[in-house]
């Protein structure tokens, strides 16, 4: 029997002027299809005999969204009179109206270190992976004996 | 009757408590109120859980209300939930976001 379940653990990601992101580590699998769930959005798709089927396609915009509301635990973002935007156990809809309203290069910087983030996380666990199984090539047989 | 508990926190209609493991929700409660025992210091909660999540059985756990200025957060020593009720030990009041 193995563990499949991560113990939360957050990571802070420093940004520029000091300020920083607190983000979790790695996404459960909710965490993952809400995600995926966030990134998409449905088309109607009308065949030449008039039936209307729909189709999910990857919403780029709302997938880089998708992303950053799934890691983002706090951050040490202040408005413009100096006190904090707190989005720490905050619902969904309020980090999503926190991100609307900082501003655009602020977002991209958060956006970006996620994606940077993630990038190291998915390096990191299959490097893990790896040390786990061990030897990468075919297993060994015995040769038949007598 | 001052050793009667007494009410320190009730959620107003729309509050939402939340029971805390880490960042994950463990569960959300409704109708919450934060009981002060003045003869023992406990402080008990009692509400109605309106959602929960696996994350519920893990510990430690905490119970966070939102307000205006952050969020208030207490240490839950001990908890049942029972038929859609929630039912805990909290402890002292954690540093204030």
């Amino acid at each position: 029997m193995s563990i499949r379940v991560r113990r939360p653990a957050t990571d802070r990601l420093e940004l520029s002027d000091g300020d920083y992101l607190i983000v979790k580590q790695d996404l459960t699998a909710g965490e993952y299809r809400e995600r995926m769930r966030a990134s998409t959005r449905a088309v109607r798709v009308t065949a030449a005999d008039g039936t209307v089927t729909e189709r999910y396609e990857v919403d780029r915009i709302a997938a880089g969204v998708a992303m950053v509301v799934a890691y983002l635990v706090d951050w040490s973002f202040a408005d413009a009179d100096g006190a904090k935007i707190h989005i720490a156990d905050q619902p969904r809809a309020a980090v999503l109206a926190a991100l609307d309203y900082i501003a655009s290069d602020a977002y991209m910087e958060v956006q970006t270190a996620i994606h940077v983030h993630e990038d190291a996380r998915a390096a990191t666990l299959a490097e893990e992976k790896k040390t786990q199984t061990g030897a990468t090539g075919p297993a060994r047989t015995l040769s038949s004996v007598g | 009757m001052l050793d009667e508990p007494r009410v320190l926190v009730r959620g107003k209609a729309d509050a939402r408590g939340l029971v805390k493991y880490a960042y994950h929700t463990a569960a959300e409660v409704t109708d919450f109120v934060i009981m002060l025992d003045p003869a023992t210091r406990r402080l008990t909660l009692g509400g109605t859980v309106r959602s929960q999540t696996a994350w519920l059985a893990s510990r430690p756990l905490v119970f966070v209300v939102m307000t205006k200025g952050g969020a208030l957060r207490w240490p839950i020593d001990a908890l049942d939930v029972t038929g859609g009720q929630v039912r805990a030990q909290l402890g002292a009041l954690l540093e204030r976001e």
